[in-house]
C-alpha cells in the first residue's frame, strides 16, 4: 500500500479502514482474553493481539459480515496460538492437541461473552481492599513479579500471591453473581 | 477425550493461578494440564481465570486499581519511596508515624517532580506495545548555515540532504523498530524511507529501492554524517534520557484538540559529551503512555541540519500490515539495489 494521507487518516477517506478499526478495538479484550487463555503469558497474548491485528486486516476483505466480527476473528486467533505454542520449546503446562482444541473452544464460548463479563467486573471492583488494590497495582500496572513484589514489600511470595488468589477468587465470585442476576452485586 | 465430572475444586484453582502467575514448577504445570485434558469443568475455570486476568491487565493499564484516579498519576509525581504495600507489623508505630508526617508534607511532596523515571518507564511500555503511530515534524529553528563543512560528506548527502526537508515530513512508527519517513523534495517526488526492523530501505520518486540489512543504514544519516537520528531510535533516545539527562516535570499548555491531560517531562543532557540533543521534552498522555509531542533541542548538526524540531502526533489510526517494509511503497516491478552507501540521497 502506497503511503499516502488516506493511510493515517482517522476517518473519512477509508471506510474499510475506519470500520476494521471499530470492530478490532471493540474486540481486542475477547481477542486477548481468548488468546491468554491459551498461550499462559500475557507478554506472549500482548504480541500475539497485534499480530493478529495485521492478520485480520490483510483478510478484511473477505470478512462477511454477516458474521459476527468476533467470532471471525477467533478463528485466526486460534491458529495464531497454536502456532505460537508449536514455536516454543518449553510450555509451563504443555497440552496436547485435543486438549488444547477442547480448551478453545471453552475460551471462544467465553470471549463471545466478554463485553457482559468486562462490564461485571466494572461492578466488582468495589469490592476490592485497598491493600488488594495495591497488589494488583504492582503485578499488573508495574507489571512487577511475584517475587519482586514480595522482595519490595519485605513479604514472601506465599503472602503475595494469596493476596492476589483472594482478589482473583473475589473477582471471579462476584462476576458470576453479577452475570447470573440483572442487579450488580 | 475421556471427561471427568469431577468438580473443580480449591486446589485446580490455586494450580490455574500458580500457572497464570508466572509460579508454577514443571511438577505443577503437568498436574493442571492433565487436570485440563480430564475434565471440561476445568477447562471452563481456566478459561474464567485467564479471561479474568487478561481483564485486570487491561483494567490496570487504565487505572482501575488506583484508589483515587484523580491521583494516580500525581502519583508519579511524589518522591519515590517504600512501596505502599510495605506492611510490617512489627514496626506499625513507625508507619503510623510516618503516615503522619506524609501527611502533613503531602501537598508539598506532590509538587516535587522526583519519580520521573516511573513515568518514562510508562512510555518506554507504550512504545514497546507496537502501536502504530504518525507524526509530522515541524522544524522550530533551522540553525544557522555551515560554513567550510566536509565537502566529501557534503557531497555524499545529494542534492537534498534530508536535514533540509524535514518541516511537514511525515514520520510512522510501529514500536520501537519499525519506521517510515516520508518527505517530500523540492523537485516534486517524494523520497521515503523507513525500516521494518530488520532491513532498512530508501525510495526516492520513481528511482530504485535502495536496501540494507542495517535497520538503521539509511536513517541514521537523517540528520547528520555519523550520528543517529534521535527520532528514528527512539527507544534508545528514551533510553538515553533515563541514564544521561536530568529529568523534570513541566505542565504542558492545555491544548483543545487533545481531549486527554498531557504530562510533561524534560530532560537536560548532563553533558554535551554524551551526544544527542542537547535538552528533550515530552508530551504523553498519563493514561496511556502515548507520546503526542516530542521536542528536540540542539540536535547534533554535523554538516547542517535544524538545530530544534518537534513532531506531533497527527494519527494512532493502524496502518495497513505491511506498511513498514518497502514494497508496500512501489509497484512490483520496481528496481531494488543493496545499498552500502551512508546516506540516502
Amino acid at each position: 500500500m502506497p503511503a499516502t494521507e488516506s493511510n493515517i487518516r482517522p476517518q473519512g477517506d477509508n471506510p474499510s479502514q475506519l470500520e476494521f478499526t471499530r470492530l478490532y478495538v471493540a474486540s481486542q479484550a475477547a481477542f486477548h482474553g481468548f488468546l491468554l487463555t491459551l498461550v499462559h503469558d500475557r507478554h506472549a497474548a500482548d504480541d500475539l493481539v497485534q499480530e493478529l491485528a495485521c492478520r485480520l486486516w490483510l483478510k478484511f476483505g473477505d470478512y462477511d459480515r454477516s458474521r459476527p466480527f468476533v467470532a471471525w476473528g477467533l478463528g485466526f486467533a486460534r491458529l495464531l496460538a497454536f502456532e505460537w505454542r508449536r514455536l516454543q520449546t518449553r510450555l509451563p503446562v504443555p497440552l496436547d492437541e485435543s486438549t488444547l482444541q477442547a480448551l478453545a473452544e471453552v475460551a471462544a464460548e467465553r470471549s463471545m461473552a466478554s463485553d457482559e463479563r468486562h462490564e461485571a467486573l466494572g461492578h466488582c471492583l468495589q469490592h476490592l481492599t485497598d491493600h488488594q488494590r495495591q497488589v494488583l497495582q504492582a503485578r499488573y500496572y508495574r507489571d512487577q513479579a511475584v517475587a519482586e513484589i514480595a522482595w519490595q514489600a519485605q513479604r514472601t511470595e506465599m503472602a503475595v500471591y494469596k493476596v492476589l488468589k483472594r482478589a482473583h477468587q473475589l473477582l471471579l465470585d462476584c462476576m458470576r453473581k453479577s452475570l447470573a442476576s440483572p442487579t450488580p452485586p | 477425550m475421556k471427561e471427568s465430572s469431577t468438580e473443580p475444586s480449591a486446589e485446580l484453582d490455586d494450580l490455574i493461578l500458580r500457572a497464570l502467575h508466572g509460579l508454577a514448577n514443571e511438577a505443577e504445570g503437568a498436574a493442571l494440564a492433565s487436570r485440563l485434558a480430564a475434565s471440561r469443568a476445568a477447562r471452563e475455570l481456566f478459561a474464567d481465570h485467564a479471561m479474568l486476568h487478561g481483564f485486570l491487565a487491561t483494567e490496570a493499564q487504565a487505572g482501575g486499581f488506583a484508589l483515587d484516579r484523580e491521583a494516580f498519576f500525581a502519583a508519579l509525581e511524589t518522591p519515590p519511596t517504600a512501596p505502599n504495600i510495605v506492611r510490617t507489623r512489627r514496626w506499625w508505630w513507625l508507619s503510623a508515624a510516618a503516615a503522619i508526617v506524609v501527611g502533613l508534607l503531602s501537598l508539598t511532596l506532590l509538587l516535587l517532580p522526583n519519580n520521573a523515571a516511573a513515568a518514562l518507564d510508562q512510555v518506554i511500555t507504550a512504545l514497546d506495545r507496537s502501536l502504530d503511530c504518525s507524526y509530522v515534524i515541524r522544524v522550530l529553528d533551522p540553525g544557522t548555515a555551515r560554513q567550510g563543512g566536509n565537502p566529501l560528506e557534503q557531497a555524499d548527502r545529494g542534492r537534498f540532504p534530508p536535514a533540509a526537508f524535514l518541516d511537514g515530513a511525515r514520520l510512522h512508527l510501529r514500536g520501537s523498530s519499525q519506521y517510515v519517513l516520508e518527505q517530500a523534495l523540492p523537485d516534486g517526488v517524494t523520497r521515503t524511507l523507513g525500516s521494518d526492523g530488520q532491513t532498512s530501505w530508501s525510495i526516492r520518486g520513481d528511482g530504485p529501492v535502495r536496501t540494507s540489512s542495517d535497520p538503521y543504514h539509511f536513517g541514521a544519516g537523517v540528520l547528520a554524517g555519523r550520528q543517529s537520528t534521535p527520532f528514528l531510535e527512539l527507544r534508545t533516545r528514551l533510553e538515553d534520557l533515563r541514564h544521561f539527562y536530568q529529568l523534570e516535570w513541566f505542565t504542558p499548555p492545555a491544548d483543545p484538540a487533545t481531549p486527554a491531560r498531557l504530562k510533561g517531562l524534560r530532560g537536560s543532557r548532563h553533558s554535551a559529551a554524551q551526544g544527542g540533543p542537547r535538552e528533550i521534552e515530552l508530551w504523553f498522555d498519563p493514561a496511556t503512555g502515548q507520546i503526542h509531542r516530542m521536542l528536540l533541542n540542539g540536535l547534533p548538526r554535523g554538516t547542517g541540519g535544524p538545530a530544534s524540531i518537534a513532531l506531533e502526533l497527527a494519527s494512532t489510526a493502524p496502518l495497513s500490515p505491511d506498511f513498514f517494509h518497502h514494497q508496500a511503497h512501489h509497484e512490483p516491478s520496481r528496481r531494488v539495489e543493496a545499498e552500502t552507501t551512508t546516506h540516502p540521497r
